[in-house]
């Protein structure tokens, strides 16, 4: 298997830019680029690209949208970079900071900024819900690439807790918590593009999802 | 020489070496003032062995060290983020100011509620500002906390000011449907505080000049 380095070497060789530009960018490449061509996933991979366009900012001047989107195809052998996931379990209030964390950390530079808050609140808001009303469960946060190369966050919330008795109620927007606002779950709703629940008194899955295109890496910085 | 003795001699040193590897270098090799073939091994075995255990030594001490210092700046930053928790600035008499900085959870939550209205009863304060600047994400619940301490702040007989909402959050907020009609919001802590200053009908000034 090729490495991204000598297929970025290669990429950069065949486009029109001097010698000592190509080679400077190819020296500095980040350690992520000693990976296997097609195996990084969506948050690193996209950090190299980051890296390679304001390489070719410094050493080429030109901004080379259409060599970065050789760069992209070609690192990933065509095939996108691989979903980023992570899983944590909820069990204490520290843990509904953490995954709020962990989702912003994820987005970072990916999403819009005002996309990061909206999917860390809404992953806040189902974090906290497991804890509260199920104590323990788990949530695992997925960042893919889509095959056009917008990118995807999901949220999967899982516990098995007595379940939602009101579910009802509580979309309808009627609903008053004794414990908050009883605006988590429709907030979660309102903040992402879908929110699916399945929930019954052996416990409650909630999947979300919100869809972005992927910034353009040339504009950012 | 017998070969027998050169074996036994052989043997200690490969009996060394293998203590060796077990990271015990405390053992060395007797040696004789005659000088053989053997005489050169069993010296050089003797100074390795010398040289690892003044190494491996140091080693154990400068672990230990990191080791002691990596407590003690655990030690010193939980105490540093108990205090950061909860910083009351007295910006004038009766005015008081609550920056808030990083996630809110339940326990800060208490203990930031509580200290604030301690405060305002002991200062006889008039007006509060809590600034949100450095609360990145704004879920339902810590909204909920925050006008929950807002409220709490009037029932002293204080007014409350909740400063630093960025836009995003701002949008955030508004799409989770809660309820800020209750909070006084300002957007800056500066714009609070004028609007303070022209209630108490203070000018700030200048210190003069020396």
């Amino acid at each position: 298997m090729a490495l991204v380095r000598d297929v970025v070497a290669e990429t950069l060789q065949g486009a029109s830019l001097i010698p000592v530009a190509a080679r400077s960018i190819v020296t500095t490449l980040p350690p992520s680029a000693n990976a296997e061509v097609g195996s990084l996933d969506v948050v690193a991979g996209h950090d190299l690209l980051r890296y390679l366009a304001s390489g070719l900012r410094v050493f080429a001047s030109a901004p080379q949208p259409a060599l970065l989107e050789e760069l992209h195809r070609r690192i990933t052998a065509g095939k996108g970079f691989k979903p980023t996931a992570r899983v944590l379990t909820v069990t204490s209030d520290h843990h509904v900071v953490m995954a709020q964390e962990a989702a912003q950390g994820m987005l970072r530079g990916l999403f819009k900024p005002t996309d990061c808050i909206r999917v860390a609140t809404a992953v806040s808001e189902l974090a906290r819900n497991i804890y509260l009303y199920a104590q323990t469960g788990e949530v695992r946060l997925t960042l893919a690439e889509e095959p056009d190369w917008s990118l995807t966050f999901s949220v999967l919330a899982a516990d098995h807790g007595p379940g939602i008795p009101n579910l009802e109620e509580i979309l309808a927007g009627n609903y008053r918590s004794r414990t908050g606002l009883g605006k988590g779950l429709t907030g979660a709703r309102a903040l992402l593009d879908g929110l699916d629940i399945k929930t019954s008194p052996a416990g409650t899955t909630i999947k979300g999802f919100k869809k972005s295109r992927p910034p353009d890496p040339l504009r950012d910085q | 020489m017998t070969v027998a003795d050169q074996k036994e001699r052989l043997d200690k040193v490969i009996d060394a070496l293998a203590r060796a590897t077990c990271q015990d270098y405390s053992h060395r090799l007797p040696v004789q003032d005659v000088e053989d073939d053997l005489l050169e091994l069993e010296v050089g075995v003797n100074m390795l062995l010398e040289d690892l255990e003044k190494v491996s030594r140091q080693n154990a001490e400068s672990l230990a060290e990191i080791e002691r210092k990596n407590q003690e700046i655990a030690e010193r930053s939980a105490m540093a983020l108990r205090e950061l928790a909860t910083p009351i600035i007295l910006v004038w008499k009766g005015v008081l100011a609550l920056p808030v900085i990083g996630a809110v959870d339940t326990e800060r939550s208490a203990d930031m509620m509580d200290a604030l209205l301690n405060k305002v009863v002991v200062e006889q304060a008039t007006h509060v500002v809590i600034d949100i600047t450095g609360v990145s994400v704004l879920d339902t619940r810590t909204a909920d906390h925050f006008i929950r301490m807002a409220k709490a702040v009037r029932l002293l007989g204080a007014s409350c000011y909740i400063t630093g909402i960025s836009p995003a959050i701002a949008q955030t907020l508004a799409q989770l449907s809660v309820d800020t009609s209750t909070a006084k919001t300002v957007q800056r802590l500066s714009d609070a505080l004028r609007q303070v200053f022209h209630e108490l009908a203070v000018v700030p000034t200048r210190a003069p000049e020396r």
